[in-house]
């Protein structure tokens, strides 16, 4: 089925649209999710709760924009909702604040890269994980960012450069990339 | 082999097409969260379809209502989680505005209903470009507004008070009111408004603890740094190396562009602290790559010795070095037997604190 008939089956609530439709993109989906969470579980949690969305707001969907790229921002969304509300039982902890311990040698270089990435993110504070996450990967700008996190432009920029470094450092000590 | 400088090329690449298998419960979940009555018959759809039309055609109305509410909502300051929700609504608009057109047109020769909804689209359209022409206006003002802060310094925010002045301008053609209104709170802001700093500083942890990063986050005309080590430096932001560890108070003082002065303390505490972080209960020595090697997880030690005993007390492991780890063999290289073995580690860190402990661990292969 193309993603047109899909649409057109979710907005009608036919049960086999809606099937397809998440077995087509749940998988890339949870590739989404893992980025932003410290776990598979929280990542499928956020799957879930993207995907209730998706099939909630269907008929929102402009049929012209890329049916992937909608529901990868309703997962980014989700993500951030998820980052907010979390931050609320932090005791307002300056993200700045924590402080972590990265071991080496949790890294075993594997042979798909993007696990063994994805492994040195989920390493990462949320703060980091979340701005570097944001910034690299979906390509926000810091000032996006910020009104996204309710932090300032500054900060998301400070946290971004902090991140970068320590995973330059830990890329560079596992021999994944090289200078 | 990539270039390590562009991280951001290696991640964006790698997660491009990155997949996982996803655990079949959250499709049961999904499913249970979005099941509906019954689908509607295909007699009530027509009628439906009319009805549809309308709600988006509403929804897009309390749309134009929110997006309106965020330009002055961001004009005014007010707080950034109703930006991110205005912004969110934003997104929306987009996506619902095309919607409508793309169903509006086959309806037209269908539906009496349509004229009239296509009547009310017009007036939604021609809503929602308003809303953008204000956006345009909004943005050549802050532009001019930019080049006049340089001349007329007189207040700590002058781009936010000339802002809102030129658009009030702009507004006084459509509404005299408003404007009184507007005016009077730009006369508020300026009064109200006060020089505010903030420093951030924190502690490298990963170089040698102690090397702080520091940095001023607000626009200041200078800045002076006391370390409270006897050096300063006048640095927006940059790194500090101290010689020794210990409590030291930063005070930042910053200076706005109109001689308004500003100190900020923190307070940095460079401390060593060695731990013993992870002891594993079990090993499994067959070579699959999970759990093969004991390994200790240790920070800042100095010292380290650990044994490990089988249950008659015989030593199949002995190290002072903690990157040996046990591999399941006995001293003579044979393979120890499944069960029960004891270890006991003895480290002392470099802050000079002792730490000894013991435990089991459980051998499977």
């Amino acid at each position: 089925m193309t993603d047109e008939q899909l649409v057109e089956g979710c907005v009608k609530k036919q049960a086999l649209a809606q099937k397809a439709l998440y077995d087509k993109y749940s998988r890339r989906m949870l590739g989404v999710c893992l980025r932003y969470a410290s776990s598979t579980d929280e990542a499928q949690d956020i799957l879930q709760d993207g995907f209730i969305k998706v099939f909630d707001k269907i008929e929102a969907f402009n049929a012209k924009g890329s049916l992937e790229g909608w529901i990868r921002r309703i997962m980014v969304n989700t993500a951030l909702d998820n980052f907010r509300k979390n931050k609320k039982h932090m005791n307002q902890t300056d993200v700045d604040d924590v402080k972590y311990l990265l071991k080496a040698d949790n890294f075993v270089v594997e042979s798909l890269e993007a696990k063994a990435l994805l492994k040195i993110i989920q390493t990462l504070p949320t703060g980091f994980r979340t701005v570097f996450n944001l910034y690299a990967i979906e390509g926000y700008s810091h000032k996006e960012i910020g009104v996204m996190l309710d932090v300032s432009e500054g900060t998301s920029k400070s946290q971004y450069s902090r991140a970068r470094a320590y995973i330059q450092k830990i890329l560079e000590k596992e021999n994944i990339t090289s200078r | 082999m990539k270039n390590v400088n562009d991280i951001e090329e290696l991640f964006s690449k790698s997660f491009e097409n990155f997949e996982q298998e996803v655990n079949p419960s959250v499709w049961t979940n999904v499913q249970q969260a979005i099941q509906t009555p019954a689908a509607p018959t295909s007699a009530a759809s027509a009628a439906g379809k009319g009805m549809a039309l309308k709600y988006v055609a509403i929804a897009i109305l309390s749309v134009a209502t929110v997006t309106g509410a965020y330009f002055i909502a961001n004009e005014f300051n007010a707080n950034q989680n109703e930006k991110q929700s205005a912004l969110s609504v934003l997104e929306e608009d987009k996506t619902a505005t095309n919607n409508q057109t793309h169903i509006a047109e086959p309806q037209s020769d269908l539906n009496k209903n349509s004229t009239e909804i296509l009547s009310d689209k017009h007036t939604i359209q021609t809503n929602g470009r308003e809303t953008k022409t204000e956006k345009e206006i909004n943005n050549e003002v802050k532009m001019s507004a930019h080049s006049e802060k340089e001349n007329t310094s007189t207040s700590t925010k002058p781009e936010f008070v000339s802002e809102n002045n030129t658009v009030t301008a702009e507004k006084n053609k459509q509404n005299a009111e408003q404007k009184e209104t507007v005016k009077e709170n730009t006369k508020e802001t300026a009064v109200v408004s006060t020089f505010e700093i903030d420093a951030e500083v924190n502690v490298l942890e990963d170089y040698d603890n102690k090397t702080i990063a520091f940095s001023i986050e607000n626009e200041v005309e200078k800045v002076e740094w006391n370390f409270g080590d006897g050096n300063s430096s006048s640095l927006l932001s940059g790194l500090h190396r101290y010689s020794n560890f210990g409590e030291y108070v930063v005070i930042a003082t910053a200076w706005s562009k109109n001689g308004q002065k500003k100190s900020i303390k923190k307070i940095v505490n460079l401390q060593l602290i060695s731990s013993i972080d992870f002891v594993p209960n079990v090993i499994t020595p067959n070579n699959d790559g999970s759990n093969d090697v004991f390994n200790v997880k240790l920070s800042n030690m100095q010292v380290f010795h650990l044994i490990i005993v089988d249950r008659l007390g015989v030593t199949v492991f002995e190290t002072t070095n903690p990157e040996i780890t046990w591999n399941g063999n006995d001293l003579n290289g044979n393979p120890c037997k499944n069960g029960t073995y004891s270890y006991v580690i003895k480290a002392v860190g470099i802050d000079n604190k002792t730490h000894n402990t013991n435990g089991t661990i459980q051998l499977l292969r």
